[in-house]
């Protein structure tokens, strides 16, 4: 262990000594390595805050573990009585209180808040629900109208537990990120030090002296930044808790868990580039002492007959070193295009916050005549509510019996992962031919009523992304007129339109039995083959674009046309009330007693509340908008620091050139110019792929969080999200791209010049001596 | 020797560098006078002063004192402007380590300094041609510097100094860095350039063999210059 100290201590002090001697070399590294700290402290310190949050907020609010509703007297007698015990220690639970709740018709319900003894409430509960509450459920006329919830207070453990996939999986994509700049700095090192590097390699170093030099020096100076870091991670997280009232809190495991972090970045980032090294034959090291080994081979001559300098000239000299120059380019303007893609996802992230949430749901319980329209009429007028979603017993039927046939002119071919062409064959002796159609399943049927067209007319009023085209009321008037959707997972796959005919297939028997675990384009393939159906043509009446979807197309359609085509009778099941995700703690309140209120008339529905306003509170107390803000600062910090560092050692060495073309005539007029072409070329490149870069890599991640990641279960949105750039931070980038690009050539430039300078100036010291 | 025939005078030449708190001098009052055609050869151990004395004489660097007139013009006094554009149009400089530019082909480089000074195509096209062959660089003129050997780069840096026609060539050691047979083969074909077109040569070099094809050779001893007397 004393031999480990003394090695790291003589190592580090080796490092120490290296660093401070070539410290300009190193500006980048400690800019780059204080800003990948200071990424993993603040990812750190926003999930103690967040720990800290919900465990002040569980503590603070909650009293009890669970609380059990619409409960019997009979029931509420039951629980109560299981609550006591002799001696204290067989004790499994206590009732803090009971809440009574009576009917319009006199029925009385209970609420009991129950608090779960001993030190750790979580080892009683499965006791509980065994012993006490499962027998009281099982023994109830009716089970599914007694409502259990459970308390932040018990569900604590795993409210953390289940922050930590997030906040890894952050923490994953920020690794990645710091290994691919520290990679990309010590790329443009060893490029610019092949020669130091041959040397070293001459006298006999290998791949393991190589990486553990690199990784030394660069661990000496992640310890040196380390404290740094943390200190301006903990000032940005104080202030956000300061502003929005959020928790803070500095758990001791997040410092090993940095430091170990830091080191696996620092040995993956130099792993790969001082492989690289040790594969080179010195001698091919050695001889890239000036800039030769960037030159890409020309093959042949460039006609410089008669050019004037020193435009051609840059221009030649540009696109021999185009290799360096695109690396150069892509590797600095793709932090640009990820900080505008960071604040893409910062407002995705608030439009999803902003979206209408849905804190109650109602459903009917054991009613086979559903929820009352009525009623459902007089909790959309709440105040404070925004809509109404009703799911109907449609929502249940089997997806592998039917499907649609859409014209095959307006199917688009981004739907091709969901349709099957016009002709399948397979098991029958004649193929199946759907001649002008593509066959897709997976339709969700919904009831067109006032109702429906109600809340689908709010829902289009509130959200920009959605348009109706056609009239919704065409289809309470014209039997086998139906509403569709255009979308599936976020992404429109057909341009349908108003008045455009669809087949639906109505299952009449089957030839041969599927294989029921098949899913998608499969299942709809061995449908076709296997089953016998009858079609029902309908009109398109209305065609709801933009709206969010998943896997199934919305087809709507009137309640008459449910009866004769789909053989149900639409009843509502369920109400999911949607409203202002911005009322305050009061609109709340007022919202939720107006709702127990009509609750008190209809007393055989079940409201069930979601939590959501208590979530949002503690979602915004994180401050992840500003958060994510200023993660896309950091990160655009290191569009100039890889810029600028590359730049510097690439005009360092060529130096020489300049001096070279001074002393065949060039004047320090035209060197000038030189660089300033240089600078303006770099600046209009640096300018287009910042532009091409931020809207492509915006365009990935609104097609991975719309489409993509839906359609793979990985995600679920409730959102559809709008394809865009925020216009200041694309000027700020902008504007950042072209100083990066010209600057990087000007001040080489004036670092040449006063180079130049110094040394007549030492010159003519000599001569005042004489 | 008249004056009017002198392309290159140097009087009382001193040039001094500082390194930490010493003060280095590596040209003290050097003196020399080279007629037009003249194939003059400075000799001298390494440290000597004779590289910085060259550099003196092509304008690369400034004296701390003296003056240094080609053609009549005294370079020392000149601004750097136009002392760059003179240096393009009248002298040529041949390093002893090439120092052609790595991103550019053999040809590239060699018309590097007629795009420095702008002349017109004609003016040089010729010449070119004749510099390609009689330096043996036709099938290596489309090549980046790094893929000739030391030999072919060094033909190179000869043709790049010579494009411009300079009236004075100062050449660095041109052959220090090649063997026997490729430093022959260079000054042969440096001084069959020379006989064609008349120009004239200093040149540096410590290799006796070589200053002995000079007419006048000049020993350079702790910054001192001295004609050797043969």
């Amino acid at each position: 262990m004393e031999e480990l100290w003394i090695k790291i201590k003589r190592n580090l002090a080796r490092s120490y000594k290296s660093i401070r001697f070539n410290w300009k070399q190193y500006v980048s590294f400690f800019a780059a390595i204080f800003l990948m700290q200071s990424f993993f402290w603040l990812l750190m310190l926003t999930l103690d805050a967040q720990t800290a949050q919900l465990r002040k907020n569980a503590e603070e609010n909650y009293d009890y573990h669970i609380s059990v509703g619409n409960l019997t007297q009979d029931e509420a007698i039951r629980l109560q009585n299981g609550s006591f015990a002799v001696f204290l220690s067989d004790k499994t639970y206590e009732i803090l209180r009971v809440n009574e709740r009576q009917d319009a018709y006199g029925h009385i319900t209970y609420t009991l808040y129950i608090e779960l003894m001993g030190d750790e409430p979580e080892q009683n509960l499965r006791l509980f629900e065994r012993k006490y509450l499962n027998p009281i459920v099982n023994a109830s006329a009716r089970a599914s109208a007694i409502i259990v919830d459970y308390s932040p207070l018990i569900t604590l453990t795993e409210d953390i537990a289940a922050l930590r996939p997030t906040y890894y999986s952050i923490l994953a994509v920020f690794t990645l990120v710091s290994v691919l700049v520290l990679m990309l700095l010590y790329n443009i090192r060893i490029n610019h030090f092949k020669f130091m590097y041959g040397i070293y390699m001459a006298f006999g170093a290998d791949y393991k002296k190589l990486l553990y030099t690199a990784a030394w020096e660069l661990i000496t100076v992640s310890l040196m930044t380390l404290a740094p870091a943390l200190v301006f991670a903990a000032l940005i997280r104080l202030a956000l808790s300061l502003t929005l009232g959020g928790s803070f809190s500095v758990s001791l495991v997040s410092i090993p868990i940095v430091f170990l972090l830091n080191l696996a970045v620092i040995f993956a980032a130099v792993a790969l580039p001082m492989r690289w090294v040790s594969a080179r034959r010195p001698v091919a090291l050695l001889s890239a002492e000036d800039n030769a080994n960037l030159v890409s081979s020309p093959r042949r001559s460039f006609d410089l007959f008669g050019k004037r300098f020193p435009r051609h000239y840059v221009q030649t000299s540009i696109w021999r070193y185009r290799t360096y120059y695109l690396r150069l380019l892509l590797s600095s303007v793709i932090f640009a295009a990820l900080s505008i893609s960071v604040l893409y996802i910062g407002s995705m992230y608030t439009d999803n916050r902003d979206a209408p949430t849905v804190p109650y749901t109602i459903t009917a319980q054991d009613n086979e005549e559903g929820i009352d329209p009525l009623f459902a009429d007089a909790i959309a007028d709440i105040e404070g509510v925004e809509r109404i979603e009703y799911t109907y017993n449609l929502e249940g039927l089997p997806a592998y019996s039917d499907h649609l046939l859409m014209p095959s002119n307006r199917v688009k071919t981004n739907a091709f992962p969901y349709y099957v062409v016009s002709r399948v064959q397979g098991l029958r002796a004649e193929p199946v031919v759907l001649e002008g159609f593509r066959a897709i399943n997976h339709a969700a049927y919904f009831p067109i009523n006032e109702n429906t067209i109600a809340s689908l007319e709010q829902q289009d009023a509130a959200d920009e992304n959605m348009t109706i085209e056609g009239d919704l009321r065409s289809v309470l008037t014209t039997p086998g007129t139906v509403v569709v959707s255009d979308s599936i997972y976020n992404s429109t796959c057909f341009t349908l339109k108003p008045g455009d005919k669809i087949q639906l297939a109505q299952y009449v028997k089957y030839a041969r039995a599927i294989d029921q675990t098949s899913s998608e384009k499969n299942l709809l393939r061995q449908q076709l083959l296997r089953y016998v159906f009858d079609y029902v043509e309908l009109t398109v009446g209305a065609v709801i674009h933009g709206m969010p979807t998943d896997r199934n197309i919305m087809l709507g359609l009137s309640d008459a046309d449910c009866v004769s085509i789909l053989g149900i009778s639409p009843v509502i099941t369920e109400l999911s009330v949607v409203t202002d995700p911005a009322l305050s703690e009061a609109e709340q309140e007022a919202l939720r007693a107006n709702i127990d209120d009509f609750m008190y008339v209809y007393s055989d529905y079940v409201l069930r509340e979601a939590g959501v306003y208590e979530d949002a509170e503690i979602t915004h107390r994180m401050g992840i908008e500003q958060l994510l803000t200023i993660v896309a600062a950091m990160i655009l910090i290191f569009f100039p620091l890889v810029c600028f560092f590359s730049q510097l050692l690439f005009y360092f060495k060529r130096n020489k050139e300049f001096a070279i073309l001074l002393a065949l005539g060039a004047v320090d007029a035209e060197i000038c110019r030189a660089h300033r072409i240089e600078g303006i070329m770099l600046s209009l490149l640096n300018f287009i792929l910042t532009l091409g870069m931020s809207f492509s890599l915006n365009w990935i991640v609104f097609s991975a969080v719309n489409t993509w990641l839906p359609s793979y279960g990985i995600l679920e949105t409730t959102v559809r999200y709008q394809y865009g750039i925020s216009p200041l931070m694309l000027v700020i980038c902008l504007v950042i791209s072209l100083l990066c690009g010209f600057l990087s050539c000007e001040i080489p430039y004036h670092q040449f010049i006063s180079r130049q300078k110094k040394l007549a100036a030492a010159a003519d010291a000599l001569d005042d001596a004489h | 020797m008249e004056n009017n025939r002198i392309i290159l005078e140097a009087q009382s030449v001193i040039k001094q560098y500082t390194q930490y708190d010493a003060v280095v001098t590596a040209v003290n009052r050097a003196c020399i006078k080279v007629v037009e055609g003249e194939f003059v050869a400075i000799i001298g151990s390494s440290g000597s002063g004779k590289s910085t004395f060259l550099h003196l004489c092509a304008g690369m660097d400034r004296p701390n004192a003296g003056s240094i007139y080609i053609r009549g013009n005294n370079i020392t006094a000149m601004p750097a402007d136009v002392l760059s554009r003179f240096r393009g149009n009248y002298m040529g400089m041949i390093f002893q380590n090439h120092n052609l530019i790595p991103q550019f082909t053999a040809l590239e480089n060699i018309l590097i300094p007629t795009t420095m000074c702008n002349k017109p195509d004609f003016s040089y096209e010729e010449h070119l041609k004749r510099l390609i062959k009689t330096l043996g660089l036709e099938d290596r003129l489309h090549h980046l510097p790094s893929e000739l050997s030391g030999g072919q780069q060094q033909r190179v840096a000869i043709a790049r100094a010579l494009i411009n026609m300079p009236q004075v060539v100062f050449a660095d050691e041109p052959t220090g860095n090649l063997d026997r047979a490729n430093a022959d083969e260079v000054l042969e074909l440096l001084l069959e350039i020379k006989a064609q077109i008349g120009q004239t040569l200093v040149m540096v070099t410590h290799d006796m063999k070589i200053a002995e094809r000079a007419d006048r050779i000049y020993r350079m001893d702790n910054g001192e210059l001295f004609p050797v007397i043969r």
